[in-house]
C-alpha cells in the first residue's frame, strides 16, 4: 500500500537527514580511548569486539603465554589503556612465591599503561589439587603489590566468582581452563562496571 | 569536548517522527543480534529507519542510529543509496557514512552484490569498507548466501567471511549468517540473526 507524497516534503527529509548529522559531528569525546586486551589464551579466545560493541578494542592474548609474554610487549601500551589477564599458565612453575610477585610487579610497572585493569589469576581444575592455596596466596601478594605501589592498576578480583563449594563452577568453562560463553559473559560483566 | 549525547538523540527522533508522517510502509526488524530498528517506506523508494543496540550494558552507552535510503531499479540492476549517522547516547562516539549497494540479477535466481561503504568514526576518523557476495535462490522463499566483508558488525572494521540463509515467507524475512574472521586479529566465530517484517 503506497500513496503519493509531494517531492518537496521528500527533499525535506532528505536535507534534514544531511544537516543534522553535520551539525553534530564537530567533535569527539575524550572518554573514548583505545583498550588493549592482552595475556594468555583466556584474553586470545575473547571477541572483546563483541562484549564491547562501543569501544575501540585490539586482542593481542597469546595461548600458551606467561608473563614473559608480556615482559616482550615492552613499552608497546606506554600510555594507553589495557585489560591484562595473566599468570595462570605460570602458577604449576612457580617455586619462590615472593620472587615472583616482585617479576610480576615489575612487569606491571615497566608497560607504563596509562591504566591498567588487571584480572586476578583465574582457577582452573589443574589447581585443584592443593584446595587453590597456591594461586590464592599468589593472587593475595599480587593484589597487595598492586594496591601498595601502582596507582595506575585496577584490580578485578573474579577468582571465586568461578568457584562453587570450593570447587571449580564448570559451568563457566568448557575444559576446566578456557572460559565458555558464560565465562566470558561473566568476566566482560565486571569489567564494564569498572570500564563503561 | 564532551556533547550532549541525548541531544542528537532527540534530534534524530524528530526526524524519525517527520519521516513517519510521510509513511507507506512500516518496517521492523533486527540487524546483526544486537540492532533493532523500526523503518518507514514510501513512494517505494525511500525509507528512513531508526536503530537502536540493545547491547548488556548501561543504557547511556547505548548506540542509536539514523538511515535515509534511496533506492532506483534499472532492468537487472538494483540500486540503493544509505547515508546514515550513529551515535551513542553518552556522545563518546559518533560515525557517519554512506552505503551505495548495487545489487545485479544475472540469472533467474542468481544474483551478485556490492557495497560500498566509507565510513567515519570519531575515533577511527576515515575507513573504506566493502562488501562484496552472492545470492542463489534455492526453494520458494529460502536463498543462499555468501558474502565478503569489511563493514564492521559492531564498531571496529573487520575482514571476514558470511555464508548463510535467507527464509522469506509472506512480509517476514529471517537471516541467519555465520561470520568467519578471515583477518589475523579475528579468532571468533559469531552466528548472527536478522530478521525483517513490513506491514
Amino acid at each position: 500500500m503506497t500513496e503519493r507524497i509531494p517531492e518537496s516534503r521528500s527533499i525535506g527529509v532528505l536535507l534534514l537527514a544531511v544537516i543534522l548529522p553535520l551539525a553534530f559531528s564537530a567533535c569527539s569525546s575524550d572518554t573514548d580511548e583505545a583498550v588493549f586486551f592482552t595475556g594468555s589464551s583466556l584474553v586470545e579466545k575473547w571477541d572483546v569486539r563483541r562484549f564491547f560493541p562501543t569501544k575501540v578494542t585490539y586482542n593481542a592474548g597469546l595461548s600458551g603465554a606467561g608473563i614473559d609474554y608480556v615482559e616482550s610487549q615492552g613499552k608497546q601500551f606506554k600510555g594507553e589503556n589495557v585489560v591484562l589477564i595473566i599468570g595462570g599458565n605460570d602458577v604449576v612453575s612457580v617455586d619462590d612465591t615472593e620472587a615472583y610477585v616482585e617479576r610480576y610487579l615489575r612487569m606491571l610497572q615497566n608497560m607504563e599503561a596509562k591504566r591498567i585493569y588487571l584480572y586476578s589469576i583465574l582457577p582452573r581444575l589443574a589447581f585443584e589439587s592443593d584446595g587453590y592455596e597456591k594461586v590464592r596466596l599468589l593472587n593475595k601478594k599480587i593484589r597487595e603489590g598492586v594496591t601498595e605501589r601502582l596507582d595506575n592498576v585496577v584490580y578485578i578480583d573474579v577468582f571465586d566468582l568461578f568457584l562453587e563449594g570450593g570447587r571449580l563452577n564448570e559451568q563457566y568453562f568448557y575444559d576446566g581452563t578456557h572460559l565458555n560463553e558464560w565465562g566470558y559473559a561473566l568476566i566482560s560483566g565486571e569489567l564494564k562496571k569498572v570500564l563503561l | 569536548m564532551r556533547r550532549n549525547g541525548m541531544t542528537r538523540v532527540v534530534a534524530l527522533a524528530a526526524v524519525s517522527v517527520v519521516a513517519s508522517c510521510l509513511y507507506a510502509q512500516v518496517g521492523v526488524g533486527l540487524r546483526d543480534n544486537q540492532y533493532v530498528h523500526i523503518g518507514y517506506t514510501w513512494k517505494e523508494q525511500w525509507n528512513v529507519t531508526l536503530e537502536h543496540s540493545v547491547f548488556s550494558q548501561k543504557f547511556s552507552t547505548q548506540y542509536v542510529r539514523f538511515l535515509l535510503s534511496y533506492k532506483q531499479q534499472w532492468g537487472n540492476w538494483n540500486i540503493k543509496a544509505i547515508p546514515y549517522y550513529g551515535t551513542s547516547y553518552n556522545g563518546d562516539f559518533y560515525n557517519l557514512g554512506m552505503a551505495v549497494d548495487v545489487h545485479w540479477r544475472l540469472l533467474d535466481g542468481w544474483g551478485l552484490t556490492g557495497v560500498v561503504n566509507p565510513h567515519y568514526d570519531s575515533a577511527l576518523d576515515y575507513l573504506t569498507c566493502f562488501t562484496a557476495g552472492t545470492d542463489i535462490h534455492l526453494y520458494k522463499g529460502i536463498t543462499f548466501l555468501v558474502q565478503y566483508s569489511t563493514v564492521p558488525e559492531y564498531r571496529m572494521k573487520e575482514e571476514r567471511c558470511k555464508l548463510g540463509l535467507r527464509f522469506a515467507y509472506g512480509n517476514l524475512s529471517v537471516t541467519p549468517m555465520l561470520s568467519v574472521p578471515t583477518d589475523g586479529e579475528g579468532k571468533h566465530i559469531r552466528l548472527l540473526c536478522s530478521f525483517d517484517f513490513s506491514f
